[in-house]
């Protein structure tokens, strides 16, 4: 090494004129360069797409802004390439993702149809929205829509999931579903479609997760494959003695990598987020669907009143707006399940909270299996 | 517009075949501003209105300056450029912080003030095009160099854009007689430099700084969470992540502008393998370094005054300089600990070693700023505090293997580049190997470029300055 710096101001110093004319280097064609590159480029890109090739079923790149959001896109993407539907589908935060098992609210019910749950960890009421529009309600057909809301949802109390709503939109995947991409899309998408490389791309980058996924391909790690429902919250129980959550609720959970950008305590205002709910539901009375929106319950002995004071109630007020307002059907079960066995926090259940809450729902689509009359 | 994205991929042959299409030097310059123009107003059309502003007043004081004898008007003529320039700073980069700081001492003695906000937006690259004009008026004053006779020129030492939003800082004596003379197309080794300075700089945003980014970010959003390992992980990639985007970005920058037959400043040298703080600064981000020096520390007095006058005006200056880089109390602790790391340094001179002896040196130096870097990326004072706590107490919770992985990939990637630069005492020292070790390093790069583009990205670091 030198002991000293080399020279500061550019690779020469300047000439008579003030100018700096570039490093001279020692001459070699540029046409032999260019010719190398081009061959050595063709060999190494030809090698190294049949090394990827070779390791078997890998991973597409991420095109929504995070796991869940991926994953159900392109399961909902699936059940339109099978030819199939599911006429009962669920939405909303992760509150919703915990508290709704398809499964058994199809039972319950006593329908037997494809069921799941498209609720993502991070969304707001507005995201939810967007989520269903652009992946879910074309590909899947759904005649019900089931939205779970809890004051965080829309703004009525501080949530940590404010940055869904701003990275939904700028995602590739919400693009593609919504028919507005650009040309850096385009070519990533003809490009993937003929290189295994650009196709994987992502997984090939992230030694730690090549390694994993070679060694044994994993399915989702925090919600059930099959129906959709959030499962990190089942085993857990909240301690009695706290009961008191984090502020906001919903708060991100440790080993999460889903929720992207989230803040702390954030607040959003209330308006667009009903607003949100209100144009879902006139667009799926519209498509003769129905949306039915449960007031989700949260454990009131440990909400942080302090943090958002008459939350649940101008929660409660919105909601009862949105279906006097359109043809949203309201199920209120806030006061249910107001025991702490039920609770993985002040506002997740458990599994038997999301056994409660789900045979709750079933059995009340069983008692109301048509729209309102005047809707 | 940014340099790794598909409008500068069109947008840079267009202009570079027109402008070497045209002759003469005037032509030239008139075709680069528009072009430099058309880049900036890229992102917000607005910015151009305050950049004419400060081209205008620069250029008629660096005239006024120019012709008057009077010492004393002279000085009351440079004094008008420096308060624009430092007032339009002041007012869209510093305006709320020192506001709300004021605000939070009032409300320390018992006042209670509510500080007058501006809703403002910040200028993309502000602080690099006000540090041009400063540097033009100063040297201008001090006779160092005669005053441009025509706008247009002036104009595009300003605004040129490949230097424009993130430097390098331009210095008018170095940048000045290049616009202000015909410029020779490169030739097929200037060509070459050219392109080799661009690729590696795409590969060290690309490769580097943007697989680094996120896994950091992520780190940084819970920090609670994380065990003291992935905290340590977080600290040296962040460290890799800001060396990778802004060495990069300057690099692309001076092999773009060498294309145009105009040589840009050299910002960096291997701070990295700097074996003390004192020599890290020679390194670093040497267009601000230098800058800081010749119109902060030196008209302070530099080290003519006595030890204890150059420990003040050194410290004082890394406050500055901390303070250049963003409105918030994270920048000014990561200035002055800088501050106090080089008082200390330069007390504790030593023989420098070289070699492998040196190693020592060199890991120890990285780590002090890797350390200082906690407070740099930190959101607030109280972030910094929490991931150093985090580290100290030995803090369990999530090991980010992902990062561990990823720093393992791309770490050496970026020593190798830094060491065999060194060795070979040159940027640009691909475009001296033989054909076939060119092409071979070429496809390298392209393939490692192809793998890792197409994800998030993250915008370069030093805009936002």
């Amino acid at each position: 090494m030198d002991a000293t710096p080399g020279a500061v101001l550019g690779d020469a110093p300047a000439d008579a004129a003030g100018g700096h004319p570039a490093a001279r280097v020692r001459g070699r064609r540029n046409r032999s360069v260019v010719a190398w590159a081009l061959v050595c480029t063709a060999v190494l890109f030809l090698v190294a797409e049949v090394g990827v090739r070779s390791l078997g079923t890998l991973p597409p790149n991420r095109t929504w802004p995070d796991v869940e959001s991926q994953f159900k896109a392109e399961h909902a993407a699936s059940v339109r390439a099978e030819g199939l539907r599911e006429p009962l589908v669920f939405a909303g935060s992760s509150v919703s993702d915990a508290a709704f098992d398809p499964e058994r609210v199809t039972e319950a019910a006593g329908l037997d149809v494809p069921s799941f749950n498209y609720a993502q960890e991070g969304s707001l009421a507005s995201s939810t929205a967007m989520f269903l529009d652009a992946a879910v309600l074309d590909d899947v057909q759904p005649d019900i829509v089931v939205m779970g809301v809890y004051p965080g949802d829309i703004g009525a109390a501080p949530t940590n999931a404010a940055s869904l709503v701003d990275e939904l939109p700028r995602s590739r995947g919400y693009r593609r579903a919504t028919g507005s991409q650009n040309l850096a899309d385009r070519i990533e998408e003809a490009a993937s479609s003929r290189s295994a490389l650009v196709a994987h791309r992502e997984i090939l980058r992230n030694p730690y997760r090549l390694a994993q996924w070679l060694r044994s391909a994993p399915g989702p790690e925090f919600f059930d494959a099959d129906t959709g429902a959030l499962t990190r919250h089942r085993a857990r129980s909240i301690d009695p003695a706290l009961a008191s959550p984090a502020p906001g609720g919903a708060d991100p959970s440790p080993d999460d990598e889903a929720i992207g950008g989230v803040g702390h305590d954030t607040t959003v205002p209330i308006a667009p987020q009903v607003a949100a709910i209100e144009d879902l539901a006139a667009r799926l009375a519209a498509q003769d669907r129905r949306l039915v929106v449960v007031e989700l319950p949260v454990l009131d002995s440990a909400w942080d009143e302090a943090s958002s004071p008459d939350g649940r109630e101008r929660t409660h007020d919105e909601l009862v707006g949105v279906e006097r307002a359109g043809c949203a059907e309201r199920l209120d079960l806030r006061s249910e399940i107001q025991d702490p066995q039920y609770w993985s926090d002040g506002v997740h259940v458990n599994a038997a909270g999301t056994a409660a809450i789900s045979e709750a729902v079933g059995e009340w689509l069983a008692d109301h299996p048509d729209p309102p009359a005047d809707c | 517009m940014v340099f790794n994205s598909y409008a500068f991929a069109i947008f840079l042959p267009i202009v570079l075949g027109g402008y070497w299409m045209l002759r003469g030097h005037r032509r030239q310059n008139a075709l680069l501003l528009l072009a430099s123009y058309v880049f900036y107003g890229a992102w917000d059309v607005r910015f151009l209105l305050l950049m004419w502003f400060t081209t205008g007043v620069d250029y008629f004081v660096g005239r006024k300056l120019q012709r008057e004898t009077d010492d004393g008007i002279r000085k009351w003529v440079l004094i008008v450029s420096l308060v624009v320039n430092l007032g339009v700073l002041a007012t869209f980069k510093y305006f709320g912080f020192f506001t709300d700081s004021f605000a939070v001492l009032a409300d320390s003695v018992g006042l209670n003030i509510d500080p007058p906000t501006l809703r403002l937006l910040l200028p993309i690259g502000i602080s690099f095009y006000t540090f041009h004009g400063i540097s033009y008026t100063v040297d201008v004053y001090r006779r160092h160099i005669d005053a441009v006779d025509d706008l247009p020129t002036f104009a595009v030492f300003v605004s040129y854009f490949p230097q424009l939003v993130a430097g390098p800082i331009g210095r008018a004596s170095v940048q000045l007689p290049q616009f202000k003379n015909d410029r020779v197309p490169p030739d097929g080794d200037g060509l070459r430099s050219a392109v080799w300075l661009v690729l590696m700089g795409l590969v060290k945003k690309i490769v580097i700084a943007d697989s680094l980014a996120p896994l950091v970010d992520q780190t940084w959003m819970n920090l609670e969470h994380q065990s003291f390992l992935s905290l340590v992980l977080a600290a040296i990639g962040f460290s890799l992540q800001i060396y990778g985007d802004f060495s990069g970005y300057t690099d692309i920058a001076r092999g773009v502008s060498r294309l145009f037959g105009i040589e840009l400043l050299r910002n960096f040298d291997q701070p990295y393998l700097s074996r003390s703080i004192g020599e890290f600064w020679r390194r670093w981000h040497i267009s601000l370094s230098t800058w800081l020096r010749d119109y902060l520390y030196v008209p302070l007095g530099g080290n003519r005054r006595g030890a204890n006058r150059t420990s003040f005006n050194l410290f004082a200056t890394m406050l500055l300089g901390g303070l250049w880089h963003g409105a918030a109390w994270t920048f000014v602790v990561w200035g002055a600990l800088h501050g106090a790391m080089l008082l200390v340094s330069n007390r504790r001179a030593r023989p420098i070693r070289t070699g492998l002896r040196s190693i020592p040196s060199v890991i120890a130096t990285f780590g002090l700023v890797t350390f200082a870097w906690i407070f740099f990326r930190a959101d607030s004072l109280d972030a910094a505090v929490t991931f150093i706590e985090g580290i100290v107490t030995l803090q369990g919770g999530i090991i980010q293997w992902s990062l561990l992985g990823t720093l393992l990939l791309v770490g050496p990637l970026l020593f190798a580049i830094d060491v065999v630069q060194r060795l070979k005492g040159d940027d640009a020292f691909l475009a001296s190997l033989p054909s076939p070790l060119q092409g071979i390093t070429a496809a390298a790069s392209v393939l490692l470029l192809v793998v890792f583009s197409g994800g998030a990205g993250a915008p370069f670091i030093y805009f936002q300055f």
